[in-house]
């Protein structure tokens, strides 16, 4: 019998074996398309803001907590930074995350001064937030601040 | 006859690719949908030092729908270590600012039964821990939180 499959080697033997299957599990199925589309997600513009205004001692972490009702962006801007009445010079580190136990559960911080421009700008899913202020380990006198946090 | 002795191993290598693609196929038995999003429960413990006067809180994210049990489990005296049996107030609530929004509250001695149990579904919510004003001292406590 004439038949050019038995001169394959046991090796692309194996081989024919799996593209079998394999063009066999991709024919079966149902004939909807292979992923439903889902709808677009809409990302909510920060339309409310939270003042959030108290002083940093020297050493010292504070966090203040937040709701976004809705998927979309929040900003976080450190509007002001001061000691004894004067702008600060000295950064201080900021992140944003969720509460979680005595404190903000944040997955990094980074040093930031006052500024007018968000120092943080992320979308959120629904959900409670917290912002986390700390001192870099470069304070020297407790600084006041307030940091402005948009969000929808 | 080497080429012989291949055959069946080839049509064995087939027919397993038919039946394993015939298994990968077929109608797929609908399983029983879950209702809710109810999981087993979970148990965090809240420890600190509350000062006379003072409140703390803690945070905690339920991961389902169900109860949140809280105890006030222990309280004693920070500097002995004596047991008190002073009533305090706990409430649960949401994280607001830099505290928390308590729209369930009680007032208790420490106990081993649940003195506090509020629905919840999933998100995030915290105990908060309150002296009404009767700790003379500061005061080591730990507060159990059942949480789905």
């Amino acid at each position: 019998m004439d038949n050019t499959v038995l001169f394959l080697s046991p090796d692309m033997k194996h081989i024919a074996g799996c593209v079998l299957v394999a063009v066999l599990g991709t024919a079966c199925g149902d004939d909807a398309p292979a992923s439903t589309p889902t709808a677009p997600t809409t990302i909510a513009p920060p339309t409310v803001t939270e003042v959030w205004e108290a002083t940093l001692a020297v050493g010292a972490t504070r966090f203040y907590s937040f709701t976004v009702p809705q998927n979309g962006t929040v900003n976080i801007t450190l509007a002001r930074l001061t000691e004894g009445g004067a702008d600060a010079a000295t950064p201080v580190n900021i992140g944003t995350g969720f509460p979680a136990g005595t404190g903000c559960s944040t997955a990094s911080t980074a040093a930031y001064s006052a500024s007018e421009t968000p120092a943080i700008s992320v979308t959120q899913p629904p959900g409670v937030y917290c912002v986390k202020i700390m001192d870099a380990g470069t304070l020297t006198v407790p600084v006041a601040f307030r940091v402005l946090i948009a969000r929808p | 006859m080497p080429g012989v002795s291949r055959f069946p191993s080839f049509a064995r290598a087939v027919v397993l690719g038919v039946l394993l693609g015939a298994a990968a196929c077929g109608n797929d038995t609908p399983t029983t949908p879950t209702t809710g999003t109810s999981t087993a429960a979970a148990v965090e413990i809240y420890t600190g030092t509350l000062q006379p006067r003072a409140l703390g809180f803690y945070s905690f994210q339920a991961t389902g729908t169900g109860t949140a049990s809280i105890t006030l489990g222990s309280l004693t005296n920070a500097a002995t270590g004596r047991p008190l049996d002073a009533v305090l107030q706990i409430g649960v609530g949401t994280p607001v600012g830099e505290g928390c929004s308590v729209t369930n509250a009680t007032t208790t001695p420490p106990g081993l039964a649940a003195q506090l149990n509020h629905p919840v579904v999933i998100g995030t919510y915290c105990v908060q821990l309150l002296d009404p004003g009767n700790l003379a001292t500061a005061s080591n406590f730990a507060v159990r939180i059942q949480r789905p």
